[in-house]
């Protein structure tokens, strides 16, 4: 989680290099609540001290306002096939979420709706 | 035992779908979960499907060990999932939002040589999808 939330910072450096503003908390998707909850819950509790640094460094972004935790069910949940073996309906599904599509079928497609326009 | 990080290539012909990569070849770095998990049945033999992978070697960085039958069971289905999805790539479509949005996950103890976990995210700038990344950790977690 951490890691995405540096990748966020990093994305928002680029868009204020490339003279865009981006005001609104960016959303942080996750399919654990309980990871959730640590973020947003002041209370330490025994068992998550070695995950503190990290905790604290998104929960300070997150009381900034810089980002929004959400959560997604987990079949709904886009990286779990880079992190786990999925069935095949649903790496299917998730690469077509991802938005990995035949390229040449699309070139093809927008050749015949050109042809109809002229 | 075997290492957590190897590689493999293998020559693939250039009508095969899945060429022109790297002057025919193909590099791949599998994840530890391909790993073997008996270490009797050698692999001296390789018992190639069909010719078409003429050379195949292994490299390890850090031990040494033999190509055995799991890894064959690897490299192949890495192969099918090439071949199932030939000419793929990213659609970045026009307009809409700039909503900054990031996906996070990571398994607990996914990795059932040395128990690491894999963590990935990918992020995605309106509907477009603009990077990803999944790495296998260097510390063993307690707790997910």
């Amino acid at each position: 989680m951490a890691q995405g939330v540096c990748e966020l910072l990093w994305m928002k450096i680029i868009l204020d290099d490339l003279k865009i503003k981006y005001e609104a908390p960016m959303g942080l998707v996750c399919d654990n609540k309980p990871v959730i909850s640590i973020v947003h819950n002041p209370v330490q509790h025994d068992r998550t001290k070695h995950v503190e640094i990290d905790r604290h460094f998104i929960k300070e972004k997150v009381d900034n306002g810089l980002i929004a935790t959400e959560y997604i069910p987990s079949r709904l949940q886009l990286v779990d096939m880079f992190t786990k073996g999925l069935p095949t309906k649903q790496f299917k599904d998730l690469t077509c979420k991802l938005g990995m599509i035949d390229i040449h079928q699309l070139e093809g497609r927008c050749c015949i709706i050109r042809r109809i326009i002229l | 035992m075997p290492s957590t990080r190897s590689q493999v290539a293998i020559a693939v012909p250039p009508h095969d779908g899945i060429a022109e990569v790297e002057q025919n070849v193909i590099r791949l770095q599998w994840h530890c979960k391909f790993h073997v998990a008996d270490y009797d049945s050698h692999l001296s033999m390789w018992p190639w499907p069909k010719k078409q992978f003429r050379h195949c070697f292994f490299q390890n960085k850090s031990r040494s060990f033999g190509p055995r039958e799991r890894h064959l069971q690897a490299v192949n289905r890495i192969i099918q999932c090439l071949k199932a999805s030939p000419r793929k790539g990213l659609l970045f479509k026009k307009g809409g939002n700039l909503f900054m949005k990031i996906y996070t996950d990571a398994d607990y103890a996914g990795s059932i040589v040395d128990r690491r976990p894999t963590t990935g995210y990918c992020m995605f700038l309106g509907e477009n999808l603009v990077t990803w990344r999944r790495k296998k950790q260097n510390v063993v977690a307690r707790s997910s």
